[in-house]
């Protein structure tokens, strides 16, 4: 028995495709990789699989992962190579890891390619001060700061506008969907791509 | 590779944005650049479902490894995408190269049911191809169409440019090449037509012509040119182990309808049901071996990763090697933890073994079609299956601690009278009192028979096709009395809305006549029509009206058996007389046996050089 780690990118036309249409197609991919892999109990058994966080429709993902269970030994390369030899286009198998124990994610980084008329020093100022911005959930709307959640890496102009990278919780209980920032914004910035470029355990 | 990124904002702004970017796993095509030929290959309803259906696995899988076709695919978009690419002036365009259609060689449709027709329309708008065939110029696609509904095609002649009549696996490649060759020799849009007239069951609309009486019936249907046939007779594949299966499909991200292997074990069916289009038009009957439908399975899963194979045909019990075939595929399927599905499987003895011995067996949900109330309406309609066959079944279902199970039934069926009606309530009471007649396990878990009924559409090609559906009014009659005869809660009961199988009547049984209607229908953007959301009745009444077309003509009236008919041109190897004397029977309260018990002598065998399964060559052969 061994727990595995696989880092994966989500990119291109896979960011049309929801969080749990992803999750049945890694169960396909696991099938067709032939390996020995866990099933759930149970009536319909399914192979046992859980993606480290959720990536919402609209957004791709350069270093994603997700954890299944071995019943063999079989060494990460192995893994690796049958794994990529049945991916699917716009999911490159990165790295396998034997993982040891739960490590559960904490925050990601995530790239913000706006299209925007701001500067780079206006766009950065605003993460200084307080960003209200509306929440919903399942008891309603209210109005919260994310600023103190949010930590802004960088932020460069571009041609038409800002590439800026940030740091936003990214844990089970605790996470903050980055469209959060853009919508703080307003109509001043308009989203091209958003991009996790990581996640940290 | 798809320039995806350039639809991005339309994209940004739909639901489900992934059933209009392709790129599933095993989606890969021919270079369209170095193709001979493109063909787009449109399923005109939504991705969910298109994705699910066999046919277009079979046919662009087909298309796409004879080295010089690349085949994309299409489906209806929602209209929420519809309105993006309207307003965007975006065409509608395929899903692999993500070119518009209008650039295609080929643009194929499959016709799987007549409230499809609008969707035909609404793509080939959507395309900005001409709706019309006679406004279509040389740079524009040959628009094709096949399926079941192609065996009537007249209600879509103006529309469309041919249409390929029964199976297309051969058939498709024949046109293919055809229209390759034409292309490379610089011959033109008309000529290229007319040639493909002169092959073996395609129909070019455009080369015939048709006069009416007065009475509206047709005075006559002919060829305007010469060489081209009078009659045109479907297509089949008569060697189904050595045709081509595709084995590597591709996969959906999307959750689709079907969404697993599907294998086809036979074609045709034995049972003669007298309403039923299927299992007229799909004989003779054939069998595929269980040696190639095993190895058709096992790559299957190992291709794509599914872990549910369904065995798809009409009528499963009547596979004469079933139970080898099971065993076969059980020998694997267990282990790599692969269920198996048999939808239409008879509830017997050894279906009931096969549930307990095995986990991997999905236990599908009990149904069974009567179709009729009584014995007597049964008879009628040859669906041979008796009251106690079904109570025995139920009892067996009960006894391995089964409680609830599905009915189906159709209202308004050739000679039926409120007691066929009554009927109906009465076999699920019956049901019911079995249920509880001794103890069950579970102790207070109560049984559940839904009771699910369609109205009766005519349809070419069955023995029934000359019967007039009854009117909306007495539909709704029937349907209100039998909700009033069903006593208990144990029995739940479901109908289908008689306004849209009206409309499904008008264009079963249309002729060209009728494409005045779709066309307008076209111009006020009506589509999807299979959808309860999107069907409004009431624009249809006006569409006829404002047409001058009386939709009653063609659903609500008896046809008289020496008129001619809107589909008497396809010929599908079983005979008019055949259909009459069926027809005779069934107002006779006459069935018909199966066709393994006795040759019933329909024509179909003709296809096949006279093999059939009716006879021993067949049997040999099967």
């Amino acid at each position: 028995m061994a727990d595995i780690r696989v880092y994966f990118t989500k990119l291109g036309r896979l960011k049309y495709i929801s969080h749990l249409d992803l999750q049945r197609a890694i169960a396909r991919l696991l099938v067709r990789s032939e390996l020995p892999i866990a099933y759930s109990e149970g009536f319909n058994p399914h192979p046992r699989l859980t993606i480290t966080q959720p990536l919402s429709i609209y957004q791709e993902g350069e270093r994603e992962s997700f954890d299944f269970r071995l019943t063999e030994e079989i060494d990460s390369e192995t893994v690796k190579s049958r794994l990529s030899q049945n991916a699917f286009s716009g999911m490159e198998i990165l790295e396998v890891e034997v993982i040891v124990g739960k490590s559960a994610s904490k925050s990601a980084i995530w790239r913000l390619e706006l299209k925007t008329e701001m500067s780079a020093e206006e766009f950065s100022s605003a993460f200084k001060g307080e960003m209200q911005v509306t929440k919903r959930s399942k008891s309603g709307e209210k109005l919260v700061d994310i600023a103190p959640l949010v930590s802004l890496i960088s932020a460069e102009k571009t041609d038409n506008g800002i590439v800026a990278r940030i740091e936003a919780p990214a844990a089970g209980n605790n996470y903050l969907n980055p469209s959060y920032v853009v919508a703080f914004f307003g109509d001043r910035v308009s989203a091209k791509r958003v991009v996790r470029e990581n996640i940290i355990f | 590779m798809i320039d995806y990124e350039k639809y991005a904002p339309l994209l940004a702004k739909v639901e489900k944005p992934g059933r209009y970017v392709g790129g599933e796993f095993r989606s890969e095509i021919p270079d369209p650049e170095k193709a001979d030929l493109r063909v787009c290959f449109c399923f005109p309803d939504i991705y969910e479902i298109g994705m699910s259906n066999l046919g277009v696995k079979i046919l662009t899988g087909a298309l796409n490894q004879t080295g010089f076709i690349s085949c994309e695919r299409c489906y209806t978009p929602w209209p929420d995408m519809c309105k993006q690419l309207t307003e965007n002036g975006v065409p509608l365009y395929a899903l692999e190269s993500g070119d518009p259609l209008n650039l295609f060689d080929i643009v194929a449709f499959t016709l799987q049911y007549e409230l499809s027709y609008t969707n035909v329309l609404a793509m080939l708008k959507l395309a900005r191809i001409p709706l019309l065939s006679s406004e279509r110029g040389e740079n524009d696609p040959i628009i094709i169409a096949g399926g079941p509904c192609a065996y009537n095609p007249e209600p879509l002649a103006d529309f469309v440019d041919v249409f390929s009549i029964g199976e297309g696996e051969d058939a498709l490649v024949e046109l293919s090449t055809l229209i390759r060759d034409c292309k490379k020799n610089g011959i033109g849009r008309e000529e290229t037509l007319y040639r493909i007239a002169q092959l073996d069951g395609f129909y070019v609309p455009s080369l015939y012509s048709v006069t009416y009486n007065e009475n509206g019936t047709i005075a006559s249907f002919e060829p305007k040119r010469s060489n081209v046939p009078v009659s045109i007779r479907k297509r089949i594949i008569s060697d189904l182990d050595n045709v081509y299966f595709p084995r590597k499909c591709s996969v959906p991200f999307i959750e689709t309808v079907h969404d697993r292997v599907m294998l086809e074990v036979f074609r045709g069916c034995l049972r003669g049901c007298r309403f039923c289009q299927a299992g007229m038009v799909y004989r003779p009957y054939r069998e595929k071996s269980p040696e190639v439908l095993n190895a058709d399975a096992v790559e299957s899963v190992a291709n794509s990763g599914y872990s549910e194979i369904s065995l798809t045909s009409l009528s499963i019990s009547d596979y004469t090697h079933l139970r080898e075939l099971i065993d076969k595929l059980l020998s694997w399927t267990d282990d790599k933890k692969v269920n198996l599905s048999l939808p239409s499987m008879r509830i017997d003895n050894f279906y009931e073994e096969l549930l307990e011995k095995v986990s991997s067996v999905r236990k599908s949900g009990l149904t069974f079609a009567p179709e009729a109330g009584t014995q007597r309406l049964r008879d009628v309609i040859n669906k041979n299956i008796t009251e106690e066959e079904i109570i025995t079944a139920c009892e067996k279902a009960f006894d391995g601690g089964r409680n609830s199970l599905k009915l189906y039934f159709m209202n308004g069926l050739p000679t039926e009278t409120d007691n066929d009606i009554c009927g109906i309530a009465g076999l699920a009471q019956n049901i019911v009192d079995t249920y509880y007649s001794k103890k069950r396990f579970g102790g207070g878990r109560g049984v559940n028979v839904t009771v699910s009924v369609s109205c009766f559409v005519p349809k070419p090609f069955t023995p029934f096709q000359w019967c007039a559906q009854d009117s909306i009014e007495e539909l709704e009659r029937k349907q209100q009395l039998l909700k009033s005869e069903i006593k208990t809660k144990k029995i739940s009961y479901k109908y289908h809305d008689a306004r849209v199988s009206r409309i499904e009547a008008v264009f079963a049984r249309g002729d060209r006549r009728l494409g005045s209607a779709l066309l307008l229908a076209a111009e006020r953007g009506m589509m999807l029509d299979g959808w309860d959301e999107f069907f409004s009745y009431e624009k249809w009444l006006e569409v006829f009206s404002d047409c001058g077309i009386d939709p009653a003509f063609y659903a609500n009236r008896a046809f008289e058996t020496d008129e001619i008919l809107p589909w008497d041109f396809i010929d599908i190897g079983v005979t008019k007389e055949f259909m009459k004397r069926e027809y005779a029977k069934a107002i006779s309260e006459e069935t018909t046996p199966d066709c393994r018990t006795k040759c019933s002598g329909c024509g179909a065998a003709s296809l096949c050089n006279g093999k059939c399964v009716c006879n021993e060559r067949g049997a040999n052969n099967g």
